[in-house]
């Protein structure tokens, strides 16, 4: 109880600022508020017990983390040109960024909270638009997947989990400043994300400004075009970034991104994504913790390409079918892939300590690559909205196709009204054991969530 | 307020009035050719609470429309935007735009193409299968058959007064023929070239306890542009 009490003090200083704004004198105020509460759990060789049965403790296992969220999305029309745009989150949980469990009885919570959005928009005039700030940015159409997205590290988690329209499975904002232009029939956005590099003495400020800002290492650029022609929605990326810190004389890497979507009939669409760049494995802006990494394997001679295809199919009125597949272009061959695997076989032990976190077991997948280790992948989703009006049931399976394993995803929506939400999502991982999702047999996982709406 | 309307000569010659039937019908579905409005629906059924949200419409020519939702506090900010037969959902949360069905639920009984509307003109053939009178009054039958995969509906049947050309009551039907539901047009607002049902109540036709009411309010003719009406505009859309 002592937990939660904290939790609301902590937040009750935010909550005034965010909604005592004198909207009388600054214009047209748009703000939202989510309160989410969300328990992850992992059942491990305990799968005797009903999940459901209320007196078993598996929600208290020592294996669970728990994790409140309060996210407050604000947004501020003063006037016609001007708006402000935030979204705080507050994290207070027992599973940190990293996946760990804190275990220490003492200081058991612990506290994070950064604004993943907070920016200006002016408006020049209804077709010219400057954005200034840390702002989030999506790029193509993929669900499971996007190729295309040149700043996909941003992301954070892989996407599984609930549904992608889920904000917590929003990207992580940031620092830009970004001019859109708005045509008849053609948009275009000039995005720059500029290289900051604030070194303070103190590392503890040093980590946290890093936290709040989520800045670049390097100043990367692009402009993105975007059409809409009989419906078929495109759009063009392309992307210019400064080399890193030893070889800044070499230029920078190019990316081109293309994404495209289109309904065929009303009972079927098509989507597809395609990234290329060069210098690099990797589509998105390179973080510090790779920089070792780039000095190794980067070529700057070197073409890499992933690509995405998908299509949905309408089934009836809430029915839907969702089929993506991924290649991406740059995986592990069977042999590598195989030494890596068997690597994390030997250390399960230590690895028996890890919480899953979001449902993945990010410390085998430190740098987000879970499910992009190998190279074709598969995604398949069914999803029914409106069961009996309150529920929706969603189920997705993704394959890893050069291995044969998958994870398989069943979510249960429940919405009693209009500002409460109950979710629940649990994951089972299947295949042999040395695949990419069969590391994790015999396990099971699972999230539940409150959603409450103000 | 419907007898102070006058009809051009036109319109009362009966041949010509039912040769032009899918224009009006196309004209009535449209308060104006660039109007804004708020929408508010109401979903009942037997074995739940009522459900309520509320939208802000922006709708420019046959085949241009958006929905920007208010309320619930869920979906708010959202929108659905059509232009001709394609439609894209906006979710403010993410802010992401992903192309989606006209015939997918957007709540109770009513589905994305019945809040954005598409064009009849260009999805449907039209013909008169029916005349009845009612309180006096002539009412057209008239059946609507899709010509296009993308028409949300195979069939749609509209019961039409003829001395005002208000759309009494509709029939919609899947491709398979089945009855989909049952659609009632009240509240008609009187324009200088049409008139407008602002208030529709759509009852499913399985069963007829569950049913939802749509009610326009605040129409306002305003000149819109063009260009709000494309997936990546929507985020400036207030």
């Amino acid at each position: 109880m002592h937990v939660i009490v904290r939790y609301f003090l902590c937040n009750l200083f935010l909550l005034f600022v965010v909604f005592m704004s004198p909207e009388s004198l600054l214009g047209e105020t748009n703000s939202s508020l989510t309160i989410s509460l969300l328990k992850y759990f992992q059942l491990n060789d305990i799968n005797k017990k009903s999940l459901l049965n209320p007196n078993n403790d598996i929600l208290v296992l020592r294996k669970s983390g728990s994790v409140f969220e309060f996210n407050a999305n604000y947004l501020l029309n003063i006037g016609e040109a001007f708006k402000f745009t935030a979204k705080f989150v507050d994290e207070y949980s027992n599973v940190n960024s990293s996946g760990f469990l804190n275990e220490r009885k003492s200081d058991w919570y612990f506290n994070n909270w950064y604004f993943n959005e907070l920016f200006f928009s002016v408006a020049f005039s209804d077709r010219i638009f400057l954005d200034v700030g840390k702002e989030v940015l999506n790029f193509g159409c993929g669900f499971g997947w996007n190729p295309s997205n040149f700043l996909e590290k941003y992301g954070g988690y892989y996407r599984t989990g609930f549904a992608f329209d889920d904000p917590d499975n929003n990207p992580y904002g940031v620092s830009l400043a970004k001019l859109k232009y708005y045509g008849d029939k053609i948009s275009a956005s000039f995005v720059w994300l500029p290289r900051i590099n604030i070194d303070k003495k103190s590392k503890a400020i040093n980590d946290y400004f890093d936290y709040l800002s989520n800045p670049n290492n390097t100043n990367l650029c692009f402009l993105q075009n975007s059409i809409v022609i009989n419906g078929l929605n495109v759009t063009f990326l392309l992307g210019l970034e400064e080399k890193l810190y030893k070889r800044p004389e070499q230029g920078f890497y190019q990316k081109f991104g293309l994404s495209g979507s289109k309904m065929v009939g009303n009972k079927f669409s098509l989507h597809a994504e395609v990234g290329l760049r060069n210098g690099s494995g990797k589509m998105c802006p390179v973080k510090k913790e790779d920089i070792y990494e780039l000095e190794e394997e980067e070529s700057s001679e070197k073409y890499y390409s992933s690509s995405l295809i998908g299509a949905r199919y309408f089934l009836s009125n809430d029915f839907e079918l969702l089929l993506e597949y991924y290649f991406t272009g740059k995986g592990y061959g069977k042999k590598e892939a195989q030494i890596i695997y068997q690597g994390l076989e030997n250390s399960r032990e230590f690895y028996r300590e890890f919480a899953y976190f979001r449902l993945f077991p990010v410390a085998v997948n430190t740098y987000y690559e879970f499910a992009n280790f190998r190279r074709n992948y598969l995604l398949s989703s069914l999803l029914r909205n409106n069961i009996n009006q309150v529920m929706d049931f969603r189920i997705y399976n993704h394959l890893c196709l050069d291995d044969g394993s998958g994870f398989v995803t069943c979510e249960l929506i429940y919405r009693p009204n209009d500002r409460l939400s109950f979710e629940m999502l649990l994951g089972f991982p299947w295949g042999k054991s040395n695949t990419e999702f069969g590391m994790f047999y015999n396990r099971y996982c699972g999230i539940f969530k409150v959603l409450l709406y103000l | 307020m419907a007898q102070s309307i006058t009809f051009s000569e036109d319109l009362q010659n009966d041949e010509k009035f039912i040769k032009n039937l899918l224009s009006i019908l196309e004209r009535n579905q449209k308060a104006s050719d660039s109007f804004t409005a708020d929408l508010i629906v109401k979903s009942f059924a037997p074995s739940r609470l009522p459900l309520e949200a509320s939208l802000k419409l922006y709708v420019k020519g046959q085949d241009k429309s958006l929905a920007k939702f208010i309320s619930p506090p869920r979906n708010k900010n959202n929108i659905i935007l059509t232009v001709m037969n394609n439609y894209w959902i906006y979710f403010f949360n993410i802010r992401k735009c992903i192309i989606i069905s006209p015939k997918q639920q957007l709540f109770g009984e009513v589905s994305n193409a019945d809040v954005v509307k598409p064009p009849l003109i260009i999805n449907y053939d039209s013909r008169l299968i029916g005349k009845r009178e009612e309180n006096d009054d002539l009412i057209y039958i008239v059946k609507l058959v899709a010509n296009n995969d993308n028409a949300p509906y195979g069939e749609i049947i509209y019961h039409l007064r003829k001395k005002d050309t208000f759309v009494l009551y509709g029939e919609f039907y899947a491709r398979s023929g089945v009855l989909l539901k049952r659609v009632f047009f009240g509240n008609p607002l009187y324009q200088e070239d049409r008139v407008f049902a602002q208030s529709v109540r759509i009852v499913d036709a399985v069963n007829p306890e569950r049913y939802t009411i749509m009610e326009y309010r605040n129409i306002e003719n305003i000149e819109l542009t063009d260009r709000m009406f494309s997936p990546t505009y929507l985020e400036h859309v207030r």
